[in-house]
């Protein structure tokens, strides 16, 4: 290791009814990547908040090269030279992307913005570190590494030297995340430092210097990249064997769920979207859709759910035509639909877990009569998916938005896979789940599919959509361009990708 | 949940304190005696026969107005038509006792149908212009309050008044026995004070565990995850509305129907309608939502308050002005807080992407 840049030491942070961190240590070196892994609610955001000046810790000391240091805020954090990237971004959206690498520590003269300035100074630091990017776009316009790419940007600009990244490549494709290593790499070659934290351990081996893992609150073990392979590393992190094997039925299709014929539908901009695609999913299988984010991904998902009206084509679900069913309508088919976006679509964050768990399942007689609910009930089917999944949080009643990401995200796909539906549309269903909760649900989706249910599988994460589909498709600017069979290797997977369709 | 209460009571509490700390501050710059106003306003609202039951005609029309703004507030829409909601219930009241006669139990429970009728009724129509035409309710309500009390002042003085035929100095028209509201035993009040705090009971019953209740509070925490799993955030705002207007169209009816209000003993209706009773009733259920913290039950709690606070003015009439004025400083104080916190979800709420 260089020369120590950051130590973290004792740190002690609880919530109510929660340990968060229970004595953590974290040393960093000056110009390193360093990888924090751990499974859901291990406290990886935590320490990283605390860190970072928004939370205050309850224990601990904070050394910045060799200097104890207080931070009370994110202000002093960032005098201090740190930035951080969060899990869910933080871009004023009607501001342009110069406007928002600038704010806050816009170059003034006179107290007004000196924009030529300003400009000079964003030009030299988005080449310095090759973050490519158009300065007079709209953040609001930004696909999503983009704006990630301005996040950066702006806690540079500020001064980091070391920069945090919070599962930076969650929201991120494979092509994305493989640009942000590049810049990951040019930015401590600059002498920056980072803390990377993922879930995807690939990525822990492809990009860091050195590892600490945690769990539950607790550091178990640092390590030197080098040193480190897959099973060590799942391992330490949920402290047992992690197998990614799956225990396929043979594969049987049954009868037609979901036929999707010519379907076009616009975007928000008013752009085409979805551009005549056709496809089906049959009883029995997992149909894989993949594609780079932003190839009408999210259009489909919507318009096949009731949340957004088709521009032409037909979708029905069985022999129903359902182009203009309302969502409560197509729920009722036994249907369920895991959102992408979990914190947007999936939970009412200021709704407790047991009022979650019954989002749009209110009405049935399970949970209510007569339309007075049943809270018993409710209760018990909340601890049952809490248990069976494995959810790490203070209780039933706790907030959602109290939760780690990972966790928010099991009880949604809990909430989904409860009902037994003859066809499930999981997007993105392990986005930010650790090893084992991904494996987990993955097996989970397994399981349907050989219970003889369907499942459409949309997904960025090609080693996700290659390990479990039957069938794959690949939508690329709205048209399936390709379909691929089980067995399909990632190099075909990505030359379709790549937009030179296989013809 | 009373524990829940109690707790939700502390910042209103200390809120109070601040409000008449620095409402006596004012009344001793401008040379007044805060102690002496105090004690008068606080002995005669609560020693007085007069007094107490003024406090319980206030305090019924505050706690039905609570809620008609902080029902619908629970789904996302601001309410602040209440004003005029009651307005229209209590002159649709008064037209139907005086148009069509009844027998006895039967004609004030059809009075009291048709006000909440009519409260929902024009409650529906800004909620449904802010869930399909994008017409914030905050901006409708106001409007449509305008135009409740004008209509109100024209039923009453070109339908109501010529129709009762007892044209006299103050046009009072007294309301028929067999439709006036039960009277209790020794206050000048009639039976809406029990009938308010059954509503409230009722309110927090609704919302917390009813599936309407649930889908009103989903909608308004957010309404996009309520909408992928099925709940339509338009539908429900407009019945969150529905609901929250017939709640007031009740206060109004109670208005008119009830003993104890500008006509002592009897019940009337005039000088309601045209702004004195119902004045600011529905800016104070404003105020004693916010300082209830949106809790139905606290607003219980926090209607005597400000009805002590009403009732207790005309015995502090040293210098009535300074009086409204402590009344405005405190309500701030209370307010504001949650008011603030209201507004700052609100737009947390838009996206940040
Ligand atoms: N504001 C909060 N209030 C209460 N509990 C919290 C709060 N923030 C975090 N927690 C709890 O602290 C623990 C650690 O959460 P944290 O978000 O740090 O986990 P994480 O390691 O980042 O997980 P993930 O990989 O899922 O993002 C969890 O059990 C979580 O429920
Ligand atoms: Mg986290």
């Amino acid at each position: 290791m260089n020369e120590t840049m950051l130590r973290m030491a004792g740190i002690r942070k609880t919530f109510p009814g929660v340990v968060a961190l229970d004595g953590v240590d974290l040393t960093v070196g000056q110009g390193e990547v360093m990888g924090i892994l751990g499974e859901n609610g291990a406290g990886k955001s935590t320490l990283m908040n605390i860190l970072y000046g928004l939370y205050t810790m309850d224990a601990g000391t904070i050394e910045m090269q060799g200097k104890k240091v207080h931070i009370r805020n994110s202000a002093d954090a960032i005098g201090l030279g740190l930035g951080m990237v969060h899990q869910a971004f933080t871009l004023v959206p009607n501001l342009t992307v110069m406007e928002n690498i600038i704010l806050g520590s816009e170059p003034s003269r006179a107290g007004v913005v000196d924009r030529g300035r300003a400009r000079a100074q964003v030009l030299a630091l988005v080449k310095q570190v090759g973050l490519d990017i158009d300065l007079d776009t709209m953040a609001e316009d930004l696909p999503t590494g983009f704006k990630q790419r301005v996040e950066i940007l702006k806690a540079l600009h500020r001064g980091a030297k070391v920069l945090i990244l919070d599962e930076p490549t969650a929201v991120l494709t494979p092509i994305e995340a493989e640009e942000l290593f590049k810049s990951v790499r040019r930015l401590t070659q600059g002498g920056s430092t980072v803390i990377f934290i993922t879930h995807k351990l690939k990525e822990v081996m492809a990009i860091t210097n050195r590892i600490t893992i945690m769990r539950r609150g607790k550091v178990v073990t640092t390590l030197d990249t080098k040193d480190a392979n897959f099973d060590v590393l799942a391992n330490a992190m949920v402290g047992r064997q992690v197998q990614r094997k799956f225990n396929f039925g043979p594969y049987k299709p049954g009868e037609l769920l979901l036929q999707v014929e010519g379907l076009r539908a616009a975007s928000k901009h008013k752009t085409e979207a979805l551009d005549g695609l056709s496809f089906s999913v049959n009883a029995g299988e997992i149909v894989g859709v993949a594609g780079v984010e932003g190839n009408g991904q999210t259009e489909l998902v919507e318009c096949i759910m009731g949340l957004m009206k088709p521009t032409g084509g037909a979708i029905r679900l069985g022999t129903k035509l359902i182009n203009k069913l309302p969502t409560s309508e197509v729920l009722k088919l036994s249907v369920g639909h895991v959102p992408e976006d979990r914190a947007l679509n999936g939970l009412i964050l200021d709704f407790s877990v047991a009022e979650n768990v019954v989002l749009g399942a209110t009405e049935s007689t399970d949970f209510s009569r007569r339309g007075v609910m049943a809270p018993r009930k409710i209760r018990d089917f909340a601890r049952k998916i809490v248990k069976l999944f494995n959810v790490s949080a203070a209780g039933i009643d706790v907030k959602a938005r109290n939760l780690s990401g990972g966790n928010q995200q099991k009880i949604i796909v809990g909430r989904e896979l409860a009902g037994q539906p003859h066809l499930l549309i999981a997007h993105q269903p392990t986005r930010g789940l650790d090893v084992a909760s991904t494996e987990y649900i993955q097996s989970l989706l397994v399981d349907s599919r050989n219970a003889g249910r369907g499942v459409l599988l949309v997904s960025a994460d090609f080693d996700e959509i290659l390990d479990l589909s039957d069938r794959i498709l690949v939508l690329y600017e709205g048209k399936i361009i390709g379909e691929l069979n089980r067995g399909a290797g990632i190099g075909e997977l990505g030359r379709l990708l790549g937009g030179i369709a296989a013809k | 949940m009373l524990t829940g209460v109690l707790k939700s009571a502390v910042p209103s509490l200390v809120a109070l304190a601040l409000g008449l700390l620095v409402a006596s501050a004012v009344m001793l710059a401008f040379g007044e005696d805060p102690v002496g106003i105090f004690s008068a306003l606080f002995r005669g609202a609560l020693t007085t026969q007069f007094g107490q039951s003024s406090v319980l005609n206030y305090m019924y029309s505050y706690i039905l107005l609570a809620l008609a703004f902080l029902l619908p507030g629970k789904a996302g829409i601001w309410n602040i038509g209440g004003q005029g909601q009651a307005i229209l219930g209590g002159v649709a009241a008064a037209l139907l006792v005086e148009f069509v006669a009844l027998p006895p139990v039967v004609w004030p429970l059809a009075a009291i149908v048709v006000a909440i009728l009519t409260g929902a009724a024009w409650a529906a129509i800004c909620g449904l212009l802010e869930a399909y035409r994008n017409a914030s309710a905050i901006v409708t309500t106001i409007m449509t309050n305008f135009i409740a009390a004008n209509l109100a002042t024209f039923i009453l003085y070109y339908v109501l008044i010529p129709k009762a035929h007892v044209p006299s100095f103050y046009n009072e028209v007294d309301f028929p026995a067999g439709a006036t509201l039960l009277t209790l035993p020794y206050f000048t009040t009639s039976i809406m004070i029990i009938v308010a705090v059954l509503v409230a009971v009722g309110t927090a019953f609704f919302l917390s565990r009813t599936t309407l209740g649930y889908k009103i509070r989903a909608t308004g925490l957010g309404s996009r995850p309520a909408e992928s799993k099925g709940i339509n955030p338009r539908t429900t705002k407009v019945i969150a509305m529905i609901i929250g207007g017939g709640i007031a169209g009740l206060a109004g009816a109670g208005a008119v129907m009830s003993v104890g209000h500008g006509c002592g003993t009897v019940a009337c209706y005039q000088d309601g309608f045209a702004s004195g009773w119902f004045g600011g009733f529905g800016f104070a259920g404003i105020a004693v939502a916010l300082v209830a913290v949106n809790d139905p039950l606290a607003s219980i709690f926090s209607a005597v308050f400000f009805s002590i606070l009403a009732a207790g003015m005309p015995f502090a009439y040293q210098n009535i002005y300074i009086v409204w004025a402590m009344q405005g400083i405190i309500i701030i104080f209370m307010a504001a807080p949650e008011l603030s916190r209201m507004i700052l979800t609100q737009r947390g709420k838009r996206k940040w992407t």
